[in-house]
C-alpha cells in the first residue's frame, strides 16, 4: 500500500499555486465581485480589463488552453452578432457618426461602441467565472461551504450530480452502440433520428432512478443522516489574513462599480 | 414514520434529475435532432418531489454548464421556474393523461419564452439579443416597420422565443409523459407527489 | 439476550397484495453468525431490511408483531444512529459506491467522516481495514472506474471500517464473476473470526455450511426451519422441500436412503471425508 498517500491526507489540501490554492469561497467571491462589476460598469474597457486579467490567470495556473477554447466559443459569435445586430437597427439613424466599411456596408460609431459595451461585459463575466471554474475542484468549493456551516448533502448532490452525468453518458453511448449493432437506425431523416432517441434515452432514465432507492440504502449504510459532528479526510488550508485583504479589494471594485454606474446615470439624466 | 425519512429519496433523485438534463442534450447531438431537450430531468424531479427539487436541479445544471460557459448563469431562472411549474402541474394531475399534459407544453414555452425573452432582454441593454431567436425577430421588427416603441419590440422578441421553444417543450413533456407512466409504484411510493401517478388497482390493494 | 428478537412480524409493502413476511418468529445473538437461505422471493432481504430499521423508516407499509434490537423497538430507533451499529452490505456493486469522492481512500473513509471520527484516527482505520481486505493497492484509484468485484471490496472495507457490532451482508456475490466471488469470500471468512454478529444470506450453500453456526431458512415470507446449522442442513424434509442443501449432505442422505448410512450426514466436503475415511 502506497503509505505516503495515505499519510498525505494529514496535510491540508495544496495544488502548489498561489491562485489555485486560494480558498474556494475567497476565490468565488474575488470571482463573483468583478465579474457583477462587469454587469455593473457595462463598459468594453473593464470587460477587455477582465479579459486580459483572466488571461494572465490562466497562464499563471496553466488552464490556457481549456481557457482560450472555452471563451472563443462563447466570445466570437457574442462579438459578431450583436455588432451585426446594432449596425441593422441603429446603423442609419441620423447624428450617428460613420466609422468603416465593410464590403461597402457603412457601419457606425454609436451603435458600434454600444455593441462593444455589451459584448465585452459579458466577456469580462465569463473569463473571470472561466477562470474559477477552472481553477477550482468543486468538491473543494462544497468543503469550504460544509466548513461554512452548510449541510452535507448540499455537497452530496452536486458532487454525485456530476458523476451521475459521466455515468449516464457512458450508459448513453454503450446504448447507443449497442442499438446500432441491433440494426436499429440512429442515422437518416429526422423521424429516423427521432425514433431512436426514445429506445436509448427510456432505459437509462428508468434504471439511474431506479437505482436511487439502493443509493439511498447504501448512503444510510455509511452513516449519511447522522448527524452528530462530522470530521473530513480532506481538510482545506486555514484562510491566511492576506487573502480576506484580496476578498476585501475585491468587494471595494464591486462597490465602486456600482457608485460609478448610480453617477454616471444621474449624470445621463 | 417521519415525513423527513420518507422524503429521504428525494435527495437522491436530484443528481439523477440534473444527469438526465445533460444527457437529454447529449444524446441529442449524437443523433443530430434540431431541438435541446435539456430540461426533462427537471420537469420530472419537479412532478415527482416538488417545486424546490426541480429547482435545485434546474440550478445545479446551470451551474454545471456554466463550468464551461459562463454566461449560462443568467438562465437559471428558466430551468428553475420549470420545476415550479412541474410540480404545480402535477399536483394538479395534469400529467396523468395525455392531451392535458401536451397542452401543458404551451405553459412551459410561454414560461422559456417570457423569462427568456426578459433575461435577454436585460442582459442585452434592453434590446434584441445575439441568439437564433435574434435572427428570426429581426426582419419581423423591420417589415412591421416598428417604430421606436420598447413594448412592440419585447413582445416581438417574445414571441420569438415562445415559438422557438414550442416545439422543444412538447417534445420535452411528451417525454416526461411516458417516464412518469413508466414508473414501479414501489418507486413512486417513496417520493412525495409519487402516489399521484399510482394507479387506483394499486391504491386498492393498499385498503385491503 | 438476543441482540434482535422478532415476534409474529408481519410486513406488507405499501401498495401490494402479499405480505412479504408473515408471522416470523426468531432471535439473533451476539457475536454468531447467521446464514439466511431459502428461494427469492421467499423474504430474506425484507428480512434484512427489518433488522437495518429501513423498514418501517425507509419503507412505508404496514407492520405487524414486536421487532426488537437490543431490546428497543424497531419504530422508536433512530436509522442513523442504527446504521452505526448495524452494517449492510448488498448485491449490487456499483449503486454501493458514493460517486462522490474521487479515491477508494476517500471512499472507504466516508462513513467515518458521517460519524464524526478524528481525522488521524479515521487514517489508521482506512489503512487497517484497506490492508486486512487487500484493497491496499488501489487506494489511489478512482472508485467509479472499478470493476464489480473491485467495487464490493470496497462496499465491505467501507461498512467494516465502521466497526459495528452487527452486519447483515444480502447476497454479497450474486452480481460477480467467479474472481470476484472468491475474494467476497475471503473476506467473509476473516469476518468469521472478528467476534461480530454476522447475518449472511446467500445462495452459496456450500459457503453457509461452512461458516455459520446457525440458519434460517425462509419459505413464503415464513421461517420454515432454523437451528444449528449442522441440524439444518442435514434434515430431510429441507431435502423434501427442494431447498438447497450442500451436495455431500444429499449424498449423506442418499447413502441412508440406499441402506449404508455414514455415521453422521455431512455438510462439507472435509466432514465428509472424516466420515468416509472413518468407515474405512
Amino acid at each position: 500500500m502506497d503509505k505516503e498517500f495515505a499519510y498525505s491526507f494529514k496535510d491540508y489540501v495544496k495544488y502548489g499555486n498561489g491562485f489555485k490554492d486560494l480558498n474556494p469561497i475567497s476565490k468565488l467571491t474575488i470571482s463573483l465581485c468583478l465579474g457583477i462589476a462587469s454587469c455593473v460598469i457595462h463598459r468594453w474597457q473593464f470587460g477587455i480589463f477582465l479579459f486580459f486579467l483572466g488571461i494572465i490567470l490562466a497562464l499563471y495556473t496553466r488552464v490556457f488552453d481549456r481557457f482560450i477554447r472555452s471563451l472563443l466559443v462563447i466570445a466570437i459569435p457574442l462579438l459578431l452578432l450583436t455588432s451585426i445586430m446594432r449596425q441593422l437597427q441603429y446603423g442609419h439613424v441620423e447624428g450617428n457618426t460613420p466609422i468603416f466599411k465593410i464590403f461597402g456596408w457603412q457601419w457606425y460609431k454609436e451603435p458600434f461602441i454600444a455593441s462593444m459595451d455589451i459584448a465585452w461585459y459579458i466577456i469580462g463575466f465569463s473569463s473571470v467565472l472561466l477562470i474559477y471554474f477552472l481553477n477550482t475542484e468543486m468538491k473543494d468549493l462544497m468543503l469550504a461551504l460544509e466548513n461554512r456551516g452548510v449541510t452535507h448533502v448540499a455537497s452530496y448532490i452536486m458532487l454525485s450530480s456530476m458523476q451521475s452525468i459521466i455515468d449516464m453518458r457512458k450508459s448513453a453511448n454503450t446504448i447507443l452502440e449497442s442499438q446500432k449493432a441491433r440494426g436499429i437506425e440512429t442515422d437518416g431523416n429526422v423521424i429516423v433520428r427521432m425514433k431512436a432517441f426514445f429506445p436509448t434515452l427510456g432505459p437509462i432514465l428508468l434504471s439511474a432512478m431506479s437505482g436511487t432507492e439502493e443509493k439511498a440504502i447504501a448512503m444510510d449504510a455509511r452513516a449519511f443522516s447522522h448527524d452528530g459532528g462530522h470530521t473530513y479526510l480532506r481538510v482545506l488550508r486555514p484562510i491566511p489574513v492576506w487573502e480576506y485583504v484580496i476578498d476585501a479589494l475585491a468587494v471595494l471594485v464591486l462597490i465602486g462599480s456600482i457608485v460609478y454606474a448610480i453617477m454616471s446615470s444621474m449624470h445621463a439624466l | 414514520m417521519s415525513r423527513k425519512d420518507s422524503n429521504r429519496l428525494t435527495w437522491f433523485l436530484i443528481p439523477i434529475g440534473v444527469a438526465v438534463n445533460f444527457i437529454g442534450g447529449t444524446i441529442i447531438l449524437l443523433l443530430k435532432l434540431p431541438i435541446y431537450l435539456d430540461s426533462i430531468g427537471t420537469i420530472i424531479v419537479g412532478a415527482l418531489c416538488g417545486a424546490w427539487p426541480g429547482v435545485i436541479v434546474g440550478l445545479i445544471s446551470n451551474i454545471l454548464t456554466a463550468i464551461t460557459s459562463p454566461n449560462n448563469l443568467f438562465y437559471a431562472p428558466l430551468n428553475m421556474a420549470f420545476g415550479v411549474l412541474a410540480a404545480y402541474l402535477s399536483k394538479k394531475g395534469v400529467f396523468k393523461k395525455f392531451i392535458p399534459t401536451l397542452i401543458s407544453s404551451l405553459g412551459f414555452a410561454f414560461i422559456g419564452g417570457a423569462i427568456g425573452a426578459l433575461i435577454t432582454w436585460a442582459l442585452y441593454g434592453f434590446d434584441f439579443g445575439s441568439g437564433t431567436t435574434a435572427i428570426v425577430v429581426l426582419p419581423i421588427w423591420k417589415a412591421l416597420g416598428s417604430p421606436e416603441v420598447p413594448v412592440t419590440k419585447f413582445l416581438i422578441q417574445l414571441l420569438g422565443e415562445f415559438s422557438c421553444d414550442l416545439l422543444d417543450k412538447s417534445i420535452t413533456i411528451i417525454v416526461c409523459y411516458f417516464i412518469l407512466k413508466a414508473f414501479p409504484t414501489r418507486f413512486l411510493s417513496k417520493l412525495p407527489l409519487g402516489p399521484i401517478y399510482i394507479s387506483d388497482e394499486a391504491k386498492a390493494l393498499d385498503n385491503e | 439476550m438476543s441482540f434482535i428478537e422478532l415476534k409474529d412480524v408481519s410486513y406488507k409493502y405499501p401498495y401490494t397484495k402479499d405480505f412479504a413476511l408473515k408471522d416470523v418468529n426468531c432471535s439473533f445473538e451476539k457475536g454468531k453468525f447467521y446464514g439466511i437461505i431459502g428461494e427469492n422471493g421467499g423474504g430474506k432481504t425484507t428480512l434484512c431490511n427489518l433488522i437495518r430499521g429501513l423498514i418501517p423508516h425507509f419503507y412505508l407499509g404496514k407492520l405487524t408483531g414486536e421487532c426488537k434490537i437490543e431490546g428497543k423497538d424497531i419504530r422508536d430507533w433512530d436509522t442513523a444512529e442504527l446504521s452505526s451499529k448495524i452494517g449492510y452490505v448488498f448485491q449490487n456493486p456499483f449503486t454501493q459506491i458514493s460517486g462522490i469522492k474521487s479515491t477508494v481512500f476517500e471512499e472507504v473513509a466516508i462513513g467515518l467522516e458521517n460519524l464524526g471520527v478524528p481525522k488521524d484516527e479515521m487514517i489508521e482505520r482506512v489503512m487497517k481495514v484497506c490492508e486486512q481486505l487487500d484493497i491496499g493497492h488501489l487506494i489511489k484509484n478512482n472508485p467509479n472506474n472499478l470493476s464489480g468485484g473491485q467495487r464490493q471490496r470496497v462496499a465491505f472495507a467501507s461498512i467494516i471500517a465502521m466497526d459495528t457490532d452487527t452486519l447483515v451482508i444480502d447476497e454479497p456475490t450474486s452480481q460477480l464473476d467467479p474472481e470476484g466471488t472468491e475474494n467476497v469470500f475471503k473476506i467473509i471468512e476473516s469476518l468469521k473470526h472478528s467476534n461480530k454478529t454476522i447475518i449472511l444470506v446467500e445462495h452459496k450453500i456450500d459457503l453457509i455450511a461452512q461458516f455459520c453456526d446457525e440458519i434460517l431458512v425462509m419459505e413464503n415470507g415464513s421461517v420454515a426451519f432454523s437451528g444449528p446449522t449442522h441440524e439444518v442442513l442435514t434434515k430431510r424434509e429441507l431435502f423434501e422441500h427442494k431447498a438447497s442443501i450442500p451436495e455431500v449432505s444429499k449424498f449423506g442422505l442418499a447413502m441412508e436412503d440406499a441402506g449404508k448410512p455414514l455415521s453422521a450426514i455431512p455438510i462439507t466436503i472435509e466432514e465428509a471425508y472424516e466420515l468416509i475415511k472413518e468407515r474405512g
